[in-house]
């Protein structure tokens, strides 16, 4: 399943969030993470990374489970302070929706994890996206890591300096992010200037339309998994939406 | 026709507004390779994004003068078209690699050509070949030494066949070997009769050139075969181009 093209795994990313986004009890939701959770082996994308990803998320996760919790009424009531519930079970029930459907966008965004960036433009511009709107999501995906490294590399920076950031005050901590923000966007523009600029040097744009080194094309697999997706979707949407 | 013509060439700055590059002029003939030489801040980067129309057609600023390329002037072509004249290899690797693979990275301009497929497979074959990177054709630049990524930028600005090769300062990174290699390469592309500028300030990695060029603050202060230029001691000496041992 690794191998099939790009815009069968679009194709299939699309499906698996309309459904998240749709469905609203808390069993088909945790069915359709499972089932994500599979496709994810499936494309054989290390269950190591995705546990490490998921645990990014665990303090958003709880949070949102007690908002929900608290702030939802109706159904029984389960704990409450003198005429105040607490929480009930319809709180419960939306808590855990709102998980499973959170848990089940992160995964299946990271589908797109399996083919590479460049395959995601020739996927965009077969799909009739202009090739420079394609080429920037590719600059995009190609900078989100050095941002990260320029972040990294200015805290370690301040931190040789004799900065702990760890111990100063909450006050002082902002004052300190927003002063070193400020030059850290400026070191990226730079670079993202000087990238526009080597892509221009090497003929980028010359002509109104250019060719590619390969080219991608459906396979049989594709086929049957975009009509598996495409039926499942319609199916489970119109289940939902009738009964 | 002179592969480089620069005539009376000034620029400023538009931010800073310091006269950079003051009243330069000199030509350079196919198939020569050419050093430019001097201490940093001089102008040579400054030179070199004037050749490849970057400047005044990205930074702006203000030029006087004349630069053309193959007969083409900088000024009124834009930068993707002088690149079918002049290829550009920057510094800076980092900001110079932007696909997944060795093969995708110098694919990217035979691809903006519009080359037929079976084309930009040939060049991509004989760019890997020529620079000895074959084994990395698969890999992720991101993932390679500098001096490979060095070559990988160079393989991806030889993949447009340019008639001009423009290097500012690629070799500072390399070790004596990755030096060594990358003037043997220059040597075997002006045997195919490529023109190369060579931006350096070190002394010992410009001796493959012909012809030596000295800026100093932005003034064209030398001009002369590479042979006398590097042998007058006291000339160098004078202008901290070389230290007292």
């Amino acid at each position: 399943m690794s191998d099939l093209d790009p815009r069968t795994k679009i194709v299939s990313i699309l499906c698996l969030s309309t459904l998240a986004v749709f469905l609203n009890e808390p069993w088909p939701l945790l069915l359709l993470f499972v089932f994500t959770l599979l496709i994810l082996l499936f494309l054989r994308i290390n269950f190591f990374r995705i546990t490490m990803r998921f645990k990014k998320l665990l303090p958003l996760l709880l949070l949102m489970l007690i908002i929900q919790s608290i702030f939802t009424a109706g159904g029984e009531v389960l704990i409450s302070f003198h005429d105040i519930n607490i929480l009930t079970s319809n709180g419960i029930n939306s808590a855990l929706c709102i998980l499973f459907r959170l848990l089940t966008l992160f995964s299946s965004a990271m589908i797109i994890m399996t083919s590479s960036s460049k395959d995601y433009v020739l996927a965009l511009t077969q799909l009739k996206i202009p090739y420079e709107i394609a080429f920037m999501v590719l600059v995009a995906l190609r900078f989100l890591p050095i941002f990260i490294e320029e972040i990294k590399d200015t805290l370690v920076a301040i931190q040789l300096r004799g900065v702990d950031l760890q111990r100063i005050p909450w006050r002082h901590k902002i004052k300190f992010y927003t002063r070193f923000l400020a030059p850290l966007l400026s070191r990226v523009m730079l670079k993202a200037h000087q990238l526009a600029i080597t892509m221009e040097a090497r003929a980028f744009r010359v002509y109104r339309r250019r060719t590619y080194l390969r080219l991608l094309q459906y396979s049989v697999a594709d086929y049957v998994v975009m009509v598996f997706f495409a039926i499942a979707t319609i199916v489970v949407l119109a289940r939902d939406f009738l009964y | 026709m002179d592969a480089i013509v620069v005539n009376q060439l000034s620029y400023s700055y538009q931010v800073s507004g310091r006269q950079i590059l003051k009243n330069i002029s000199f030509k350079v003939a196919p198939g020569e390779i050419v050093a430019l030489i001097g201490l940093s801040g001089c102008g040579k980067s400054t030179l070199c994004l004037c050749l490849g129309g970057i400047i005044p057609h990205y930074l702006g600023g203000e030029l006087t003068g004349r630069v053309s390329v193959n007969g083409k002037d900088t000024k009124e072509y834009k930068v993707a078209q002088l690149a079918l004249e002049v290829g550009l290899v920057f510094q800076d690797p980092d900001t110079q690699l932007f696909s997944p693979t060795v093969e995708d990275e110098i694919a990217f301009a035979p691809e903006n050509l519009c080359l037929p497929v079976e084309e930009i497979g040939s060049r991509i074959n004989k760019v890997l070949d020529i620079l000895g990177i074959s084994a990395l054709r698969k890999e992720n630049p991101n993932r390679l030494s500098g001096g490979q990524k060095h070559l990988v930028a160079m393989g991806a600005v030889l993949a447009l066949e340019p008639a001009i090769l423009v290097l500012d300062e690629v070799l500072a990174q390399l070790d004596p070997v990755g030096k060594k290699t990358i003037n043997d390469i220059l040597l075997d592309l002006r045997q195919q009769g490529k023109t190369i500028l060579i931006v350096e300030h070190d002394l010992e990695t410009v001796s493959i050139a012909d012809r030596v060029l000295v800026l100093e603050n932005g003034l064209l202060l030398r001009d002369g075969q590479a042979e006398t230029v590097l042998a007058d001691r006291e000339f160098l000496l004078r202008h901290k181009l070389e230290c007292e041992v």
